[in-house]
């Protein structure tokens, strides 16, 4: 909770992304090059699938990350909600296409690879359309943010639907277990240990590695981006609520600095 | 296997699983791809105005 209340000062974010940025795109750009390579040169086949499960280790990193970021937002979203800290608002916004596009990728890859284990592109059982409830949560979520003109209504009606959206990440992850599937019921974060070798779940595991600095990196320059903007756009007149833009051009929030001193740049 | 489990061993391996790998992989490198060049882009212009 100290490291949040920390890096919701904007000039402490800005501090601590400037080195951080480089080292995760290093980490992203070697994890997804040693991870792919490894996934298509080096793993072994699966014993039933064959090479259809080669798909895997793109398919499953980008639903582990679809939901993820979903928790992350959720967790943005309560801590702004609460604390009323706009840039864990912002981190929130700012996440959500980024998790919206690992959903979309995670549907796609998962069709593609139903119609070679299954035979079908599509089915409505519990793990698909969890799935795509989350996709819509996701629109739904961004379109709020968009229709919505007081940044500071917005964040907080955005938030409260990210939190109450929250409930569909435990139905997603317990769908195969509850009911009946196509999906098999969890094999690699389940109580045991993966089911699987680890020459399989070792390449699974960097991809994800991957997945996961990558979305760090974008979203570090999507908040660097919005922080940036916001400090260049000319000073507003006093109509529009400041109490929750403590990311906006200094001058401006001033009037912001009794409401949350510690968020004010 | 899980009660709840539907046994899909006979469907497994009719079709080629090739162009189905290739699409997944090719799909998943543009789209993440253009996801990074879309933030990239816009972090670049900001990063211009500061």
């Amino acid at each position: 909770m100290k490291w949040l209340t920390h890096m919701a000062n904007p000039e402490r974010f800005l501090k601590f992304a400037k080195p951080a940025l480089p080292v995760f795109a290093v980490l992203t750009v070697l994890l997804l090059l040693v991870g792919g390579l490894w996934s298509l040169l080096i793993a072994p086949e699966d014993k039933l699938q064959g090479a259809a499960a080669r798909m895997l280790y793109v398919h499953v990193p980008a639903a582990w990350m679809s939901m993820a970021v979903y928790a992350f937002m959720a967790g943005a979203s309560l801590v702004g909600y609460i604390w009323r800290h706009s840039l864990a608002d912002f981190a929130a916004r700012e996440a959500a296409p980024l998790g919206m596009a690992f959903t979309f990728l995670a549907l796609l890859t998962g069709s593609l690879w139903g119609k070679t284990t299954w035979g079908v592109w599509w089915d409505w059982d519990a793990r698909m359309t969890s799935m795509l409830v989350l996709l819509f949560i996701y629109a739904g979520y961004i379109t709020l943010w968009r229709v919505i003109d007081n940044e500071a209504q917005a964040a907080r009606l955005a938030a409260i639907l990210c939190m109450i959206g929250a409930i569909n990440i435990p139905i997603i992850k317990f769908s195969v277990d509850y009911w009946e599937t196509l999906h098999q019921p969890a094999s690699i974060i389940r109580e045991g240990g993966p089911a699987m070798p680890p020459s399989m779940y070792l390449p699974l595991f960097v991809m994800a590695f991957g997945y996961q600095f990558l979305f760090a990196s974008l979203l570090v320059m999507r908040l660097q981006t919005v922080i940036w903007r916001r400090r260049s756009m000319p000073v507003r007149p006093a109509s529009r609520p400041a109490a929750n833009h403590p990311v906006s051009a200094p001058q401006a929030s001033t009037q912001s600095a009794n409401a949350n001193p510690d968020t004010s740049p | 296997m899980n009660e709840n489990e539907i046994d899909i061993s006979h469907y497994i391996q009719e079709i080629d699983p090739t162009p189905y790998i290739a699409a997944s992989w090719i799909v998943s490198g543009l789209l993440l791809g253009a996801m990074a060049l879309w933030v990239w882009y816009d972090w670049q212009k900001a990063r211009k105005n500061i």
